[in-house]
């Protein structure tokens, strides 16, 4: 199994000098197994390039295939797509997971992204064959030769992280995610964060940490964890309700779940390469004496697990 | 000086991180208009915006003192996708007022608020943002703060784009949000700019039918020198480049096209650019 970042940037896109290195452009992580099944998480601006890429082979032909598996339906996550040069091509297949959310189809909320007066390329020109699945956590679906169990996360409106079992390997992503420590964000939108905050002994509170069990059996053993690491805890402390973690998170859920290599992904805007690298370097010393290996995802980075 | 153009932002249709456009920026459109007094208007709100609050929040836009006027040229995602980000919108008291277009079935505020909805955006709705939002839907002439602002309705390829003429204390500039299908200088184009010290044109019409090769470029440019020679405007400022346009490329295209030009200058837009008018 051959993970590639295009994009690890959270938000918005970051263009200029001080973030070039781990790169600018929003989540997009291309996935490549043995059998030369086509995965790609998360379509952010730099499904952009990754087209481009792709359509020097079998895309560029009208015979390419793959999946686009989506965590979520935020503009970050979804706003390459439009500029997706391999839909662009009769022939290539294109198969869009997504979670199923009541009254907003997976299809119509992408297209929706490509109307007048917002965008000057109509969903309706695509030439691929774009096909539109809605799962939900928990329900196993096979992807090429890989088996992928969807995993509820804590974000506005619903967010699914995916396990990619495939090639003997693990791979988990995760993003975007708020701890399930101190709030549940669903379907509401939360003004003041106390008004989410699930009481001790609540339904709500068993759903927390029934959710935050199911994260960790999501990570179990897995030989790569991409995960939501946007926040430092300071930035945390006064913005749990906008649905992002921070690295002391992620680690405490990689320890517990056995895995062997964090990737920590959707950086701030504002952080700089500088600042990035003492982030990494920072945490890498908090699991020094740890199994868990701790790394920063870099845009242009090609991992074999 | 009467007035100080910044820009923020010259790319066209989705940001482009990377080094290969760090010279001429890769946020989507966001230029500043300034007179002496640090009176200031924001045409468009591309990613551009982002960059531009930095150096907002020091001042009354900080405290919840700010008063921004914004004016879209149209609503494609390039001129609108900095909103949700732009952090003077998120703070109480503010005051944001939006003038641009609209379509035959919805406001201004109606097509803004579409970018903030829950499937899309984690503030669910418009109303959520924190500052007070005001759109105008556009009239023909304004004039406020010692700004005075004609407006006109420019069809183009794919959308109808607003084109502005922004004066003060005697200087013009003329914004022309799109650049028409051929050479030909509609004569209400003319004389709307006619007299100008300054016209900022884009460089790209960014129909999507056009190949990464065609040479859009050199004939928007064309189309701008030819129109400030009719028009009598000195001076020519350049921007929206597709994404595509690599900093070097974009250097061989300007330099290709303003070759032999010496009766009007051209400038190229780049992030960061300050001209005076």
């Amino acid at each position: 199994m051959t993970i590639r970042f295009w994009g690890v940037r959270g938000s918005y896109p970051v263009p200029g000098a001080d973030t070039a290195r781990y790169g600018g452009n929003t989540s997009c992580v291309e996935v490549r197994l043995n059998d030369g099944t086509h995965i790609i998480l998360d379509a952010g601006s730099g499904i952009r390039p990754l087209g481009h890429a792709l359509m020097e082979g079998a895309f560029g032909q009208g015979v390419g295939e793959a999946h686009l598996l989506i965590s979520h339906t935020h503009w970050d996550h979804i706003m390459g797509f439009p500029f997706f040069e391999p839909a662009n091509v009769s022939g290539n297949r294109l198969t869009i997971w997504g979670r199923k959310r009541e009254g907003y189809p997976l299809k119509d909320v992408f297209a929706g992204q490509q109307v007048f007066p917002f965008s000057n390329r109509p969903f309706d020109n695509f030439k691929a064959d774009l096909e539109f699945k809605e799962i939900l956590e928990g329900e196993p679906f096979s992807v090429g030769g890989a088996k992928v169990i969807a995993v509820h996360l804590n974000h506005p409106f619903h967010d699914l992280g995916y396990r990619i079992e495939a090639d003997g390997k693990i791979l988990s992503y995760v993003t975007d995610t708020s701890p399930y420590e101190d709030i549940l964000l669903e379907d509401e939108f939360v003004k003041d964060p106390n008004d989410a905050m699930p009481a001790i002994g609540t339904p709500a509170a068993e759903r927390q940490q029934a959710c935050y069990d199911s994260v960790i059996e999501s990570l179990k053993d897995a030989d790569l964890a991409i995960y939501d690491t946007f926040f430092e805890p300071e930035g945390y402390e006064s913005r749990p309700h906008w649905g992002h973690s921070t690295p002391v998170h992620a680690i405490e859920s990689c320890k517990k779940a056995g895995v062997k290599c964090l990737a920590l992904f959707h950086h701030a805007p504002d952080n700089t390469d500088a600042a990035m690298d003492d982030v990494v370097a920072k945490y890498q010393g908090e699991v020094s004496s740890d199994p868990l290996e701790v790394l920063g995802a870099r845009e242009g980075e090609e991992l074999t697990l | 000086m009467a007035m100080k153009l910044t820009f923020w932002g010259v790319r066209a249709e989705i940001p482009t991180p990377g080094t290969d456009y760090v010279a001429y920026g890769g946020n989507t459109c966001c230029v500043t208009v300034e007179g002496d007094d640090d009176s200031q208007i924001i045409l468009d709100a591309g990613t551009g915006i982002i960059n531009l609050a930095k150096t907002l929040l020091g001042g009354p836009c900080g405290k919840g003192q700010g008063r921004l006027e914004i004016l879209l040229s149209h609503t494609h995602w390039d001129r609108i996708q900095g909103i949700p980000y732009f952090i003077p919108a998120f703070i109480p008291g503010n005051q944001l007022t939006f003038w641009g277009p609209h379509t035959n079935k919805q406001g201004l505020y109606e097509l803004l608020d579409y970018q903030m909805h829950k499937e899309y955006n984690p503030i669910f709705a418009l109303e959520n943002i924190g500052s007070t939002i005001r759109t105008h839907d556009l009239a023909s002439h304004q004039e406020f703060d010692g700004w005075r602002i004609d407006a006109q309705m420019v069809p183009q390829r794919t959308i109808v784009s607003v084109s502005y003429r922004i004066e003060r204390d005697g200087a013009t500039i003329v914004i022309l949000g799109n650049v028409p299908e051929s050479l030909d200088l509609t004569p209400g184009v003319v004389e709307f700019c006619r007299g100008a010290d300054l016209l900022l044109h884009d460089s790209a019409a960014c129909d999507p039918s056009e190949g990464p090769d065609e040479n859009v470029e050199g004939h928007a440019v064309q189309h701008a020198i030819t129109l400030a020679r009719v028009a009598q405007i000195p001076k020519v400022a350049l921007t929206y480049y597709r994404p595509h346009r690599t900093d070097e490329s974009l250097d061989r295209f300007l330099t290709e096209a303003t070759a032999g030009v010496d009766d009007v200058e051209v400038i190229s837009g780049r992030e960061g650019l300050k001209i005076e008018v």
